[in-house]
């Protein structure tokens, strides 16, 4: 066996350029499947850390009926949080409520659309860690008319720390309020749809704005115990919770499409790389009749001949397999390390995804494997044929084959 | 008796038709014979070869080796033993482009299962064919005349009891052809090894000590010589 593997090397070095050309379709395919999975993984893995660093922390409650589509921050489905539920949530961990709603800003003659984030600075560091967003100048001052900007927001209207601008908005009784506010930071929290249109503030100024009155929109949990039973328990008292992972399976069911499309390319691609290698291994066959000829003169068993054969397909779909792996395997942990910054793309086209600007590639084995097992065996399977027919010359007349 | 056709016939198709390439024929190669299959193209020396060596099966009629009849054999028991007991030298010499001479030769002893003593041995053949210092060449490394004396050390070096080669000069310009046939000769004559050959050259069949003669499918004659 050593020797028919050692043959079968030699055989595809003699024949290098044919056979790197047609490895080449099988390093695609495995680079592919290897970067394409890695690159799905980090999506989720991003989608999740998005929605956990930046609004619902590990369970997020919303108020019975709110719409949890993160598009509508409708004021009229803020809830009151009851005491039953104040109580539980104590118990059950760290947690801070939050009270989103629609308005504009308006500077000059420019006006936005934006969402209002009114926090409770109090609670808010205990769940969220501040230190993980960039902010530059400060937050609002609690007291003070202050608010800070989404940095996508900030750049779109062209505002700094320290300007003025006017925030419009509308109380639960539809009056409309504009009071006028300095921006004291511009916040990056790393959540394209909060960075995008946000504003913060904190609750104590909104209420002058808003008449929130104490109604709030979201709450985010940070359970000490089991976030599954920190779910059931938090449920049933007017208030609607989800784990991370629930909040987020919108956006993962995407992914799944999208890991499905990469899987139909790669089959595709394989399909190719199946049909240039059962070509070459054809090819190789037929250029050396008279040598498998000679070798059944020699004696050299019928399922050794077709074994040689097998391994110039593996050993090519191995090689390329490795190759393909080593190039998607190293992309993937060059941007798992080093991420993909969409900030710019993000900013430019001021997408509204709640997901963060930084991609961060997700390593692991498991498509490397599956991946250098499906191109092997697209190999093999494809030299199966071709290998089969060669073992079956009858050797007297291949042996004076030209 | 080594080998033996009783009878043979070979007929192969030809689309709706068929080709008679042997006519039962009845011929046999004892230890130490230097024969000679002669006739003119078409007549079927190769096709008596080809059975001989077990590399086809006759359409009809029997092929005898060590006293055995192969076609009880399955293509695996005739291609062990083709590995041991049958030697092969090719009119285009059929060395494995990828091998160097040594690693040629060493292919029929891994094939014959031998196990002890193949760098010796696979050496010492081939010196005795005249290559000592070729050992490590590629076959398109080397002439027509030196890769066909490595061919000669590959039949040789698993001791056959027969060498069979279908024109072995053939591809070899005239003192080549000789210095081959001499080569071969000398081995019949010192170590009694069995060749048995088919040719169109005068030359050839000169050094011959036995020639058969075919035509058509048939033997019409024989010669002995001292
Ligand atoms: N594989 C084959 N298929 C069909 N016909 C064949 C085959 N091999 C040989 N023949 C035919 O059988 C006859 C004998 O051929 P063979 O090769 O034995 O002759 P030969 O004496 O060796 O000729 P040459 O001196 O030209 O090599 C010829 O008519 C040839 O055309
Ligand atoms: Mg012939």
């Amino acid at each position: 066996m050593i020797f028919l593997i050692g043959l079968a090397a030699r055989n595809l070095a003699r024949n290098l350029r044919r056979t790197v050309i047609t490895s080449v379709a099988v390093v695609a395919g495995v680079a592919i499947m290897v970067l394409g999975w890695g690159l799905v993984d980090g999506l989720d893995d991003n989608v999740l850390r998005a929605a956990r660093t930046t609004y619902a922390s590990e369970v997020i409650l919303r108020p019975d009926g709110y719409p949890d589509d993160g598009m509508r921050y409708p004021l009229d489905e803020a809830a009151l949080i009851p005491d039953s539920l104040r109580s539980e949530l104590d118990k059950t961990g760290a947690w801070t409520a939050r009270t989103v709603f629609p308005g504009r800003i308006v500077r000059g003659s420019e006006s936005q659309h934006i969402s209002v984030w009114a926090y409770d600075s109090a609670t808010e560091t205990q769940v969220f860690d501040r230190d993980g967003w960039k902010v530059t100048g400060a937050w609002p001052a609690p007291g003070k008319t202050e608010i800070a900007l989404g940095s996508g927001l900030a750049r779109l209207m062209e505002l700094k720390v320290g300007d003025e601008v006017v925030i419009e908005g509308r109380t639960r009784d539809g009056a409309i309020n504009a009071l006028g506010y300095t921006v004291a930071g511009i916040v990056r929290v790393d959540n394209s749809s909060i960075d995008a249109l946000g504003v913060w503030m904190e609750a104590a100024t909104a209420q002058d704005l808003a008449q929130l009155n104490g109604v709030r929109t979201h709450i985010a949990v940070a359970p000490k115990g089991s976030v599954a039973a920190a779910k059931t328990e938090l449920s049933g008292m007017g208030w609607t919770a989800l784990t991370v992972s629930e909040e987020c399976d919108d956006l993962i069911a995407m992914n799944r499409i999208r890991r499905k499309s990469i899987g139909t390319v790669v089959v595709m691609i394989m399909l190719i790389a199946a049909t240039g290698i059962a070509n070459t291994v054809i090819m190789a066959t037929f250029e050396r009749i008279r040598e498998i000829g000679t070798l059944l003169a020699l004696g050299m068993p019928r399922a050794d001949v077709r074994a040689l054969f097998l391994l110039e397909g593996g050993i090519m779909g191995l090689a390329a397999g490795i190759l393909g792996a080593a190039i998607g395997g190293s992309a993937v942990l060059y941007w798992q390390r080093h991420g993909i910054d969409l900030s710019q793309q993000v900013d430019e086209v001021g997408a509204n995804i709640a997901m963060s600007t930084m991609v961060y590639t997700h390593f692991s084995w498991l498509p490397l494997l599956l991946s250098l097992t499906f191109g092997v065996a697209i190999a093999v399977g494809a030299s199966l044929w071709p290998a089969t027919q060669a073992s079956r010359i009858v050797p007297a007349d291949a042996v004076k084959a030209d | 008796m080594i080998c033996q056709l009783i009878g043979a016939t070979k007929v192969y198709p030809m689309g709706d038709l068929t080709v008679v390439a042997l006519r039962g024929i009845d011929v046999g190669v004892e230890s130490g014979e230097f024969t000679a299959f002669a006739g003119p193209s078409g007549s079927g020396k190769s096709t008596a070869l080809n059975l001989i060596g077990c590399l086809d099966r006759p359409t009809e009629g029997r092929v005898m080796v060590d006293g055995r009849d192969v076609a009880t054999l399955t293509d695996g028991a005739l291609g062990e033993l083709r590995a041991k007991r049958i030697g092969f030298i090719f009119q285009s010499f059929n060395l494995i482009p990828v091998l160097t001479a040594a690693e040629n030769v060493d292919l029929a002893l891994r094939l014959a299962g031998v196990t002890e003593n193949r760098a010796a041995r696979v050496e010492k053949s081939l010196v005795d064919v005249g290559l000592k210092d070729l050992l490590h060449r590629r076959p398109a490394q080397l002439s027509g005349g030196q890769q066909q004396r490595v061919a000669i050390a590959r039949a040789l070096v698993k001791n056959p009891a027969i060498i069979i080669a279908d024109e072995p000069t053939a591809n070899l310009d005239s003192s080549n052809g000789e210095a081959i046939l001499d080569l071969m000769r000398e081995m019949n004559e010192r170590d009694g090894v069995t060749f048995l050959f088919s040719t169109h050259d005068p030359m050839v069949m000169g050094r011959a000590r036995r020639v058969v003669r075919l035509k058509d499918g048939a033997i019409v004659g024989e010669e002995r010589r001292a």
